[in-house]
């Protein structure tokens, strides 16, 4: 009897802990989901849901969000999950990143990750060559590996003019040849 | 007689045939560089553009840097293609002052350059092609930093460095009669290696040296990764001889500001929501 | 009635013996400057063997004597176009038997010019680089095409003139050497002074003398910009443009001076360069270097008032510094000296300095020598003294002696000069030069000396520059070269012009006459 009573009253205190899944101590993230949502104006809102091995949502537990760069993972945010198990944080316009990642406790070990595909940005804001002409740069043109038409047509038009009066020159010598 | 001669008429048309001639293969390649341009793959792909950010105050001058550098490039006698400086007054002010090339992106050795074998590469890098270079050594009279060296005399070759194959992203075995200077291990970073001197400073634990993409806006010193604008705005970052308007890829970190390191990527972001903007 | 070819007036007889005689002192000049050229050559070779490493230059002093050679002989080679074209065009009619001489200086001193940079490359091997890879953009590449445009302008200025002289020689040789004969009648183009070739040649002086003068300002013009289109502090200079340009046509037309001086000894042409030649190109030389003069104080007074940071390194090392014996040497020996050289001596009071007892030569040499005894002997003692302390007076006591020393020999020379106005031309002329050469050094090198950052970790010997005896060498041999051309034009062409001065009936002194004939082809030999 008295065994019985103990067995129901760890019943309901299962059931107790179903109804009020927060506040629970010793409950482990056990399971993270990573969700993006992407806005109008380009910009992602980045969602991680942590929930215990029940499946049951997990607050306060800490979560990094992280981004693959070239050299290694880059801390973005640092944030604890809410009531609902939820953190999450924005990922701004024209961001220039593969892949992110979010782990879940100090140790990272729960973890999970989106490959967030093509999601990058053109040109550089100064490159060498045209783009220099192409109003970004202070200096148009003396950067170029390449000709520059106006430079061109300048010196064209300054070494043209004084070469074609020695031509004109060697005309009148070719005359005085001739000249009788 | 068998005298030259030429009526006005026919002699105009021979000049200007002759200036065509002339001018034609000009035009030829100004084509052909439109053209290329034009359609270029890189135009629409995305662009590295790597920096470098030294911090000022994490520096304590063993120069690991240099030798690092030397060691991976086998820079020959008398070169330092990072030379660390030693700035300031009295000992008190004494201040280390790590210098490599600054890869400026209006760099003035690439405008004065007759051949164009000093260049920018896709990355923004500024490279030199030793197969072109003619020794006039005006880029180095028009750097205004003093990080372009020549090889006055015929470098001495070790064993190794006979089998590299050469590409101005590693100049090496060195020549006799061209102009010399930081890379960025273009080498390295093309395979997502870092420059031997952030290595270096890295393996000396002082991780002074940080590098990275501008346009993913990230940068590393070989042990914490760091948002380039978060790094130059808390460490009052700033570009040496800014004023020239050569705007420098490489960024210093104030030696006497308050906050020690501000490099510590663990730290909160700030009031900025959006770490990638740039 | 025409003259027979193989008749020599007296006049084309003392112009052209310079063409037929040859006396041991020419041969034995060529061969001393054959030498200095072959050693030059032997400096080369080693140099091209080992690399520039064999020069003083290194990482900080990338440029050095070559760059040197180059800016000074190029700026020689204004002459040309301020003789012939400005003169020309303003009818100054005493320029007519020097303009020869002015245009083959042009001549020779760009081709030695032309040279110097590809002496100074260190690839020579990848020449044609600059024609298959040029960049409009360099300066380099604006230097190339100034200074060929202006060869080639200058080519032809001294050409064109030479015609019908070439002509005269065509007729007077056709009895001499068969190199002579073919060279003669190919280049005199046919000329027979006629009406219609008279008028062409006319034609073509006229468009020439306005065109080269544009060129000329351009080339020295760009030949700076290599200096001014950099960021170091000391060549970062908007004046450098006009300043160069100032200093190139001062330091030429000193040289007209010494080649008058020098052809009018060898070659016996009194006659035609008269006292009164030199007088005017003393005129000139004085107005040119009163111009200089002007760019060199604005050049240094602006940077030196401000004072800026990055300047205040070359200024002070160019004023009171290591180079400041080099450049108070260029602005007291190269410009205030030979001004008042070729001034002072026509002052009406310079005779009465002879009465003062201690400017008469004898006790003044004598004075003179004694002190310079002495003060070759002070560094012996000065080291004692030094234990007074660093009293700058004291350091800088022999400075000041060695001032007021060349003060007095200057007045103790005047009345000399007085009696020989060229002389003292020539010594004026003399000092323009060297000092035109030191001051292009000094343009050059203290700027490299202290670059932004200071020259640190350098390797030994490498933080100052030292020219060594290849550079040397080969600066040696440019200026037997440009000698060498020089002579070797004078020998195949007359160097005064035959038919130009004929006009003026070879009075002398007519040359200088107003009356002169204008246009200068009224006269040209019959045929």
């Amino acid at each position: 009897m008295r065994r019985l009573r103990s067995l129901l009253f760890c019943g309901l205190f299962v059931v107790a802990l179903a109804a009020m899944p927060t506040r629970v101590e010793g409950a482990e993230p056990a399971r993270v989901v990573l969700q993006t949502q992407s806005a109008p104006d380009g910009s992602a809102r980045l969602t991680a849901t942590v929930v215990d091995s029940r499946g049951a949502p997990v607050a306060e537990s800490p979560v990094t969000f992280k981004a693959r760069t070239t050299f290694g993972w880059l801390t973005l945010a640092e944030t604890t999950t809410g009531a609902d198990g939820k953190a999450r944080t924005i990922l701004a316009v024209a961001t220039v990143v593969e892949e992110i990642a979010v782990e879940v406790g100090g140790e990272g070990t729960v973890r999970a990750a989106i490959l967030l595909g093509a999601r990058r940005t053109s040109a550089p804001r100064i490159r060498p060559g045209w783009d220099v002409l192409r109003g970004v740069s202070p200096q148009p043109g003396f950067i170029s590996p390449y000709l520059v038409p106006l430079q061109v047509i300048l010196f064209g038009m300054i070494l043209g003019g004084i070469w074609a009066t020695y031509g004109y020159v060697a005309w009148f010598l070719l005359r005085i040849r001739g000249a009788r | 007689m068998s005298r030259l001669r030429l009526s006005r008429r026919t002699f105009v048309k021979t000049l200007i045939a002759t200036g065509a001639a002339a001018t034609l293969p000009s035009v030829a390649k100004l084509a052909e560089t439109w053209a290329a341009e034009s359609h270029s793959p890189h135009a629409r792909k995305t662009q590295r553009r790597w920096v470098m950010v030294i911090d000022l105050a994490a520096c304590d001058g063993c120069k690991k840097c240099t030798a690092a550098c030397q060691k991976e490039h086998f820079v020959p006698f008398g070169q330092e293609w990072i030379r660390v400086f030693e700035t300031g007054n009295n000992p008190y002010d004494k201040q280390n002052f790590p210098l490599p090339c600054q890869h400026c992106e209006i760099a003035p050795c690439v405008k004065v350059c007759p051949v164009a074998a000093t260049y920018h590469n896709d990355e923004g890098i500024v490279l030199v092609d030793h197969n072109k270079c003619i020794g006039c050594r005006f880029c180095m009279a028009a750097c205004p930093y003093g990080v372009r060296f020549f090889n006055w005399t015929e470098p001495k070759h070790s064993p190794q460095e006979q089998f590299v194959q050469y590409s101005p992203e590693f100049p090496v075995p060195h020549r006799k009669g061209t102009v010399e200077k930081c890379m960025l291990c273009a080498h390295r970073v093309k395979i997502g290696r870092l420059p031997a001197c952030v290595e270096a400073c890295a393996a000396a634990e002082m991780w002074a040296i940080w590098f990275g993409d501008a346009n993913e806006n990230l940068v590393t010193n070989g042990r914490d990764v760091a948002k380039l604008t978060d790094l130059l705005a808390e460490g009052r970052a700033f570009r040496y001889k800014e004023e020239l308007g050569t705007h420098p890829r490489v960024y210093y970190l104030l030696p006497d500001r308050r906050d020690r390191r501000p490099a510590d990527s663990r730290k909160p972001a700030g009031k900025s929501d959006d770490p990638y903007r740039p | 009635m025409p003259r027979r070819p193989d008749q020599f007036s007296p006049r084309e007889r003392v112009l052209l013996a310079s063409l037929t005689e040859a006396g041991p002192g020419f041969y034995a000049l060529v061969g001393v400057l054959l030498a200095v050229i072959a050693w030059g050559i032997i400096a080369y070779t080693v140099q091209l063997r080992y690399g520039l490493g064999v020069t003083g230059l290194r990482d900080n002093f990338m440029w050095g004597v070559y760059i040197t050679n180059f800016v000074f002989f190029i700026g020689v080679s204004h002459v040309g176009a301020l003789m012939s074209a400005i003169l020309r065009i303003t009818g100054a009619e005493w320029r007519r038997s020097v303009t020869r001489m002015a245009e083959a200086i042009t001549f020779a001193s760009l081709l030695m010019g032309a040279l110097m940079p590809f002496v100074d490359m260190g690839r020579p091997d990848r020449i044609l680089n600059l024609l298959l890879h040029g960049r409009l953009q360099s300066p380099v590449l604006w230097d190339i095409l100034s200074i060929s445009t202006y060869l080639t302008g200058s080519t032809l200025f001294l050409y064109v003139p030479m015609i019908p002289d070439i002509a005269l020689l065509r007729d007077r040789f056709a009895e001499g050497p068969a190199w002579r004969r073919r060279l003669y009648t190919l280049l005199a183009l046919g000329w027979k002074g006629t009406e219609v070739q008279r008028h062409h040649l006319e034609r073509i002086m006229g468009i020439m003398a306005i065109i080269i003068i544009p060129i000329a300002i351009s080339v020295h013009t760009v030949v700076s910009w290599i200096f001014g289109m950099t960021l170091r502090a000391g060549w970062n200079s908007t004046v450098f443009g006009p300043y160069f340009v100032s200093g190139a046509l001062f330091s030429g037309a000193a040289a007209v001076v010494t080649a008058m001086a020098a052809f009018r000894w060898a070659y016996h042409l009194e006659e035609y360069i008269t006292e009164a030649h030199f007088r005017r190109m003393g005129y000139l030389v004085i107005t040119l270097g009163m111009i200089y003069a002007y760019f060199t104080f604005a050049e240094y007074i602006t940077p030196a008032y401000k004072m800026a940071t990055a300047e205040r390194g070359y200024l002070t090392a160019v004023f009171s510094g290591q180079f400041a014996r080099l450049f108070w040497f260029t602005q007291v020996g190269g410009v205030l000296l030979p001004l008042l050289l070729l001034t002072v001596p026509r002052i009406s009071w310079v005779p009465r300095l002879q009465r003062v007892l201690f400017l008469r030569p004898v006790p003044a040499l004598a004075t003179i020598a004694t002190s310079v005894a002495v003060l070759l002997a002070l560094p012996a003692v000065l080291p004692r003294t030094a234990a007074l302390g660093g009293f700058d007076v004291i350091r800088q006591l022999p400075v000041w002696i060695i001032g007021a020393l060349g003060g007095w020999l200057f007045l103790t020379l005047l009345p000399v000069f007085r009696q020989r106005p060229i002389a003292a031309a020539v010594v004026a002329s003399l000092l323009v030069n060297i000092a035109a050469w030191l001051k292009r050094f000094v343009i050059i090198v203290p700027t490299l000396q202290f670059p932004f950052l200071p020259i640190q970790r350098a390797p030994a010997g490498w933080a100052i520059y030292q020219p060594t005896w290849v550079e040397l060498s080969i600066t040696a041999a440019a200026v037997a070269g440009f000698v060498l051309i020089y002579l070797l034009f004078s020998k195949v062409f007359p160097i005064v012009s035959i038919w130009e001065t004929r006009e003026e009936g070879h009075r002398p002194g007519a040359a200088l006459s107003p009356a002169g004939g204008h246009g200068g082809v009224a006269d040209a030999p019959a045929p």
